[in-house]
């Protein structure tokens, strides 16, 4: 791939899953540098600490986590300072979202994108394919 | 419709009230009719006795002082008789009573003038005697139109009583007809509505139970079949990793890791699962001792109690009707969640104490574990719900969910009181008289 993107956020509380996502990132050499964090609490904090370089273009979010769950983390974040956030952020879900939680999703400008679980190969293409190729024709 | 009712009794009410204040008005005037009738029969005598007089003092047998106050008290009451008859509404138009009463005037005059002759020359009894008879026929006629026209008042009141009485009878009986009977009506309708919204109630409560012995039944089926498939692949990845693992990189035994740990935590999720479905069912109520209950939960929990070095106790419990073997399992998990849920430096502390209320047995079991946030006091008591992570406390997530179950089996409420860092209160009710659904 085109290495347009230099960081991946990955917020998800299940070891095994986060395995999964880290091989399927590495293997298709999809950006430099990958943070996992178990939390909302824990993702927070390193995005408020991280310096410029370390800035995630892709957070890949999972809704339902112990502690600080997405909501919570996507409530937060609204309050970090521009430089401090992502480009953009993808909800990950096990199972579709409930009638409530669609709403809720939809009204909230963070929000990207929503795939299902786990993160594929056609998945990462097409998500860069949207958010980053076209930034890259323009920048030229 | 509240409004109109009340207009009508006001109606009644001051039809009612009309009715009486006329009725003691007439019977004023008929007082005062009588009254009047009364002192006319006076004069009658008085005239005659004056007469009398006259005859006396002629025979020498008396003096004129007695007359002379008869006479006055004649005049007094002539005088009263015409003032009343000016007030008199019923004067009849062919016989004026008061004009009639003046006329009458010259008999007193009379009398007057002979009391001035008195001792000056002889008295003229006949001519005397011819007053008082004149009077008399003149005054008793002048009667005669007094009681008829105190009897037509009479009539009059009669009459008008009776108006006022129909005009009630006619009021109340459009009241019922117009405001009480369309108030029946609407009373009898709103109370056909209620029952059958209650009818559709019972259908619906009928309906539910029958959905919640389904979604029981769906719930064990899909647990106790997930079993089989799951213990297959279970058995399948220990050979393998027994025959196999050490073949692998390091990549490789990770992600046999986390096949072993996914496959394990899936049994345990669905035991729990199977557990919970099949909670109550078929089970008998009877008189259970809680003391016992607690020793035995103490003694299956030996182990642990000692590794953490809990320290459990127990204030004179109460013996409950319920279910044994699902009250055992409710202070096992509030009890190995107090043990479980501890700072890892702290020795857990448990009181398990009750009070008796009107209807229910309160228990509360305190510990002095790491607490609870205020955000999570509801979502504690749901289903799988976690909000530690599995690698700070192990667990399914079904403990709470399990208790709040029991409880209601109970027909009782699960809720926590805790202060975070420092302990949780979990209390709970247990009715004393359950009332069984199925």
């Amino acid at each position: 791939m085109s290495k347009k993107i230099n960081t991946v956020l990955l917020i998800d509380d299940d070891k095994a899953t986060n395995f999964i996502h880290e091989l399927i990132i590495k293997d298709n050499d999809y950006c430099d540098k990958i943070v996992t964090k178990y939390d909302g609490e824990q993702a927070i904090e390193f995005l408020e600490s991280a310096n410029e370089n370390d800035i995630p273009d892709i957070v890949f979010l999972d809704i339902n986590m112990p502690k600080v769950d997405g909501w919570e983390f996507l409530e937060k974040y609204k309050e970090l300072p521009k430089g401090k956030r992502a480009q953009i952020i993808v909800v990950m879900l096990t199972t579709s979202l409930n009638a409530n939680d669609k709403e809720r999703a939809l009204s909230n400008k963070f929000i990207s994108e929503f795939r299902n679980k786990p993160l594929t190969k056609e998945m990462l293409t097409d998500i860069e394919e949207k958010y980053f190729k076209k930034k890259g024709v323009v920048l030229n | 419709m509240n409004k109109r009712y009340v207009i009508g009794i006001c109606i009644t009410v001051l039809v009612l009230g009309i009715n009486q204040i006329f009725i003691q008005y007439w019977l004023k005037q008929k007082k005062a009719d009588a009254n009047t009738i009364n002192v006319a029969g006076k004069q009658r005598m008085l005239s005659q006795r004056i007469t009398n007089e006259f005859c006396a003092i002629d025979r020498g047998a008396k003096s004129s002082e007695f007359l002379n106050e008869l006479l006055y008290q004649w005049k007094d009451a002539h005088n009263l008789l015409i003032s009343r008859s000016n007030h008199n509404v019923f004067s009849n138009e062919d016989f004026n009573v008061s004009v009639e009463l003046k006329k009458l005037d010259k008999y007193i005059v009379f009398v007057e003038r002979q009391m001035k002759l008195l001792g000056k020359t002889k008295l003229d009894l006949e001519e005397i005697t011819q007053n008082q008879n004149n009077f008399l026929a003149e005054m008793d006629t002048i009667v005669k139109v007094l009681e008829k026209n105190s009897d037509k008042k009479l009539s009059f009141i009669v009459q008008i009583e009776y108006l006022l009485f129909i005009l009630a009878l006619l009021i109340l009986i459009l009241e019922v007809y117009f405001i009480y009977r369309p108030i029946e009506k609407e009373l009898k309708k709103s109370s056909i509505v209620l029952e059958e919204k209650n009818e559709k109630l019972e259908h619906a409560f009928e309906k539910i139970k029958e959905k919640n012995k389904e979604l029981n039944e769906i719930t064990y089926i899909a647990s106790h079949d997930l079993q089989e498939p799951l213990r297959t692949v279970s058995s399948m990845v220990d050979m393998f990793s027994s025959k196999y693992k050490e073949s692998f990189d390091e990549q490789g035994k990770m992600m046999l890791g986390f096949i072993e740990s996914a496959t394990g935590r899936m049994r345990n999720l669905v035991k729990d699962l199977l557990e919970y479905s099949v909670l109550g069912q078929n089970r008998e109520l009877s008189n259970v001792n809680c003391n016992e209950v607690i020793n035995d939960v103490r003694q299956d929990l030996n182990q642990i109690i000692l590794r953490n070095g809990a320290d459990i106790k127990w204030e004179n419990l109460p013996e409950v009707t319920g279910y044994k073997s699902e009250l055992r399992l409710l202070f096992q998990n509030l009890i190995s969640n107090a043990i479980k849920f501890q700072h890892p430096e702290n020795k857990p502390k448990i009181r398990v104490t009750s009070e008796e209320l009107e209807e229910y047995w309160k228990f509360k079991v305190s510990d002095n574990g790491i607490g609870i946030k205020e955000k999570y006091r509801e979502k504690i008591f749901s289903i799988f719900k976690r909000i530690h992570s599995k690698e700070e406390y192990e667990g399914t997530g079904i403990g709470l969910s399990h208790c709040k179950k029991i409880v209601e089996m109970h027909d009782g409420k699960l809720w926590v009181d805790s202060e975070e860092g420092k302990g949780s209160d979990f209390y709970f009710t247990l009715r004393k008289e359950i009332v069984k659904l199925t």
